[in-house]
């Protein structure tokens, strides 16, 4: 195949060479950098909480007003919602992770420690916590019940935690020599001794920064405020029913509460990641109708040269160009301009990241994301190429002298 | 003559209908995506206050200490109690307000109605004149039912509907957190997006149901359901919360020309450095104070993930267009013969060349509209499957839609101006000689 009449013919007409070159260099860069983005999120959708999710849901209780001796109360709910026999077991709260609430820490090394070595979310929990939550703990030991304090309105100071249960990750922050175990934090003035640590655990919000996402900790209080976070674990295939079932339950218990936003956890999941996949789904659908833009403008522009240079085909195939030679000229042409625009593509992609980079604080663009989209666009290009390329071999030899 | 040009670009469509409707087609598709990744940028980055938000201002000073803070160099963006008490007496500022967001529970004057809990924010008697919050009926709290605690609530439109159905709430009573408060007025409508006055967790997040006056809630001991953030562990109780560097507050206040402003920085200042010098704080005073606009941009409202997709989706945009370029350039090529026969007949090149940006325009319009379509139905999908708040929020106006239709004229005429310079540059002896 010769080259040469094809670089010729470009030269004498490049605007349309241009169009299709800008058009293929700008869906590179938009391509890939979104594509990347979508696994990006993607991932991040992906990562576990770390608890029993399938059959975890949760719910607030709100006391109604005027009434005291939350703790009395609360104990009464918990034994009532335990002894359910669909009940795994229950817990109560002030926050969990995706979900949102809790406290979150600044947790150091030694008191006074100016920044902290690392943010961490503190959840409050009885000695019920891990297995309602569903956590493995790898290391140590579970809380014991003399171990549980209460916590309250009024003694609001989670810091105080003689003993706490941290995430794996958060232990391999803190200590990196993996030798967490029965070392002490502070949250505050006073140590909290590492007592056991879980596999897995997300802090409180899906959004927080990446490298603190499954800093988690523990700690044994009982919280006893006017509003807690009911956390409630059922058994196999029950949670469904549990949940139209535990607000007359707690009605019977006492009528004057008010019970809100009940959620499963696949729900509080869903609800958490929802920005993350709009975004994916929005990236997405911009990229399949660029590609198919794209696609579009390759048949327009070639079915118009091949309009344009009717005659010359006709005196080529006259001349004894095979019909075949006449595809090959117009794929090989397709492959050189897309080809071009790819490369350009590949800087323009490498520009664009740059910048989102910088100012967006995203990850760089692996080299695979170019390629892939590289051959996205030559493989379109080609199967663009291919209906206005056939026509033209169809271009019967007369033409040449009509 | 320009009447003229628009017959011919009809009868140029007709004639070439598939090049014509794909151009249209890629014209309205690049206009809807851009402009359906445009409505939420937009949703977000709205002004929510436009007629006041220079003159709205939030101070902030660093109660809490280097360790606490979240960012090194900016104070809380909260204030603690024992600062609003002191701000208040500020000599400077038309009006001024602290405030909080707290939870209530309601007990229906019906009984067989089960209790339910609602926002309520608790906020001082300026709040509304500042924010101009307009009533549908009654009148707000007074400074001095601030003062003497009065248990007096203001309510929403909404809410109103909801617990007093048809009636007029304002004079009766409710029973909030098992008191009984007195309805003084009742608001229309108001639910400025981003909620700038308090961007603690969702900034997009609705405004409150019930408001009452800031004092009451500090005397009812009502706890704030937004973040507390504190140096030390304030110690048990309400007083000892209250007496804390802990921040929990926002607070706003009105100052209307640059030198009120000028002048209240000063006093901020040298308010947080006599508590400096009084003992409280350790750490040297930082204070920083931002208007309403400053504000929302500190605070960085709009998620990256808007501003990325509203990038691509005008990267898309321009795509489409090089596309138009493409298609409109065959479509003039297409039509050099009866280009040439009105060169040839003393049509100047100047007239082509208009003649050609005729149906260029023609496009745009056809394209405009296209993609106005393509925007409401991109909008709606979008709507579906980002979070409520932001689904809420957004939505598409005359404004929108104007924008809109101009940017599609604008772009396609960017992109016919190549093609129809050079259908203009037809040689007619070239043309006739067929």
């Amino acid at each position: 195949m010769e080259i040469r009449p094809i670089l010729s013919a470009m030269r004498r007409n490049p605007i349309g060479g241009i169009l299709i070159v800008l058009q293929i260099a700008l869906t590179v860069a938009i391509v890939c950098n979104a594509l990347f983005i979508v696994q990006q999120q993607t991932q991040l959708m992906r990562r576990p909480s770390g608890l029993e999710e399938a059959s975890l849901f949760s719910f607030y209780n709100i006391w109604g007003g005027g009434s005291d001796d939350f703790k009395a109360k609360t104990q009464t709910d918990l034994n009532a919602i335990r002894e359910m026999s669909d009940v795994e077991d229950a817990t109560v709260t002030l926050g969990l992770p995706l979900l949102g609430g809790g406290y979150s820490f600044s947790v150091s090394l030694y008191p006074d420690q100016p920044k902290g070595v690392t943010n961490a979310s503190l959840f409050p929990v009885d000695t019920h916590g891990i297995k309602t939550l569903g956590l493995n703990l790898v290391a140590g030991r579970n809380f014991n019940a003399d171990e549980i304090r209460d916590l309250d309105q009024d003694h609001d100071n989670p810091e105080s935690a003689t003993v706490v249960i941290v995430s794996k990750a958060l232990a391999d922050r803190l200590f990196p020599d993996g030798q967490a175990l029965g070392r002490a934090i502070y949250l505050g003035k006073t140590p909290s001794t590492i007592i056991g640590i879980v596999e897995t655990m997300q802090a409180s919000h899906a959004t927080t920064a990446t490298d603190i996402a499954d800093h988690a900790l523990l700690a044994p209080f009982q919280w006893q405020g006017s509003t807690a976070l009911y956390a409630v674990r059922a058994k196999p295939g029950k949670r469904d029913a549990l949940m139209q079932a535990i607000p007359t339950k707690l009605a019977q218990v006492n009528h004057s509460r008010v019970i809100g936003r009940m959620s499963s956890f696949e729900d509080v999941r869903k609800d958490a990641y929802r920005p993350l996949r709009a975004m994916a789904i929005i990236l997405g659908c911009v990229s399949l109708m660029l590609i198919a833009i794209t696609g579009l403008g390759i048949v327009g522009l070639t079915s118009y040269w091949v309009a344009q240079r009717r005659r010359q085909i006709g005196i080529r195939r006259a001349l004894g160009a095979r019909r075949v030679d006449i595809l090959a000229y117009f794929h090989t042409e397709n492959f050189l301009v897309v080809g071009m625009g790819a490369v350009a593509g590949i800087i323009l992609a490498k520009g664009t990241n740059m910048l989102v980079v910088e100012h967006f604080e995203m990850a760089q663009l692996p080299y695979a994301y170019i390629f892939f989209s590289v051959l996205i666009v030559l493989l379109l290009g080609q199967l663009s190429v291919l209906w206005p390329a056939v026509r033209a071999s169809h271009i019967p030899p007369v033409q040449a002298i009509r | 003559m320009i009447a003229y040009y628009f017959r011919i670009a009809l009868n140029s469509f007709k004639r070439n209908i598939i090049l014509t409707a794909l151009t249209i087609a890629t014209i309205s598709i690049g206009i809807g995506g851009a402009m359906s990744t445009f409505t939420v940028y937009y949703a977000m980055s709205g002004d929510p206050i436009p007629w006041k938000s220079s003159r709205l201002y939030t101070p902030q000073l660093d109660s809490i200490g280097p360790k606490a803070r979240s960012k090194s160099d900016e104070p809380p963006d909260m204030i603690s109690y024992q600062d609003a008490k002191a701000l208040m007496q500020v000599p400077v500022g038309e009006h001024r307000a602290a405030m909080y967001q707290t939870r209530m529970t309601v007990t229906p004057n019906d009984p067989n109605q089960a209790q339910f809990a609602i926002s309520a924010r608790a906020a001082g008697a300026d709040f509304f004149t500042m924010f101009d919050i307009p009533f549908k009926s009654g009148r707000p709290w007074t400074a001095a039912d601030d003062e003497a605690r009065s248990d007096v609530v203001v309510i929403s439109s909404k809410f109103a509907e909801r617990v007093f159905h048809d009636a007029d709430p304002v004079g009766r009573a409710i029973v909030l957190n098992a008191h009984e408060y007195r309805v003084l007025g009742v608001l229309k409508p108001w639910d400025p997006a981003p909620r700038f006055y308090d961007l603690t967790g969702d900034s997009l997040a609705q405004s409150d149901n019930v408001f009452l006056p800031f004092n009451t809630a500090i005397g009812h001991q009502m706890t704030t359901i937004g973040h507390t953030e504190c140096e030390n562990d304030p110690g048990p109780g309400w007083q000892n919360m209250i007496a804390s560097n802990c921040v929990w507050l926002q607070y706003w206040v009105q100052l209307d020309t640059s030198s009120d402003a000028q002048r209240y920085l000063q006093l901020l200042g040298q308010y947080a450095s006599d508590q400096q010098h009084a003992g409280r704080f350790s750490w040297l005073p930082m204070v920083r104070l931002r208007n309403v606009r400053q504000w929302l941009a500190y605070k960085e409202v709009i998620p990256t993930q808007v501003q990325v997709v509203m990038l691509l989706g005008f990267g898309f945009l321009l795509v489409c267009l090089v596309n138009a370029v493409g298609l409109m350039l065959a479509k003039f090529t297409g039509r050099t013969a009866d280009l040439g026969i009105r060169r040839a007949l003393g049509a100047t090149q100047r007239d082509l060349f208009v003649q050609c940006l005729c149906e260029t325009a023609l496009v745009g319009v056809l394209g405009g509209l296209a993609g106005l379509l393509m925007a409401l139905g991109g909008s709606a999908l979008e709507r579906a499957i980002v979070d409520e708040n932001l689904a809420r929020v957004t939505h598409i106006d005359i404004f929108l839609i104007l924008i809109t239709l101009l940017l599609a004229e604008f772009a396609t005429l960017c992109a016919g101006l190549y093609p129809a310079w050079r259908a203009s540059r037809i040689q007619p002896a070239l043309q006739l000689k067929i």
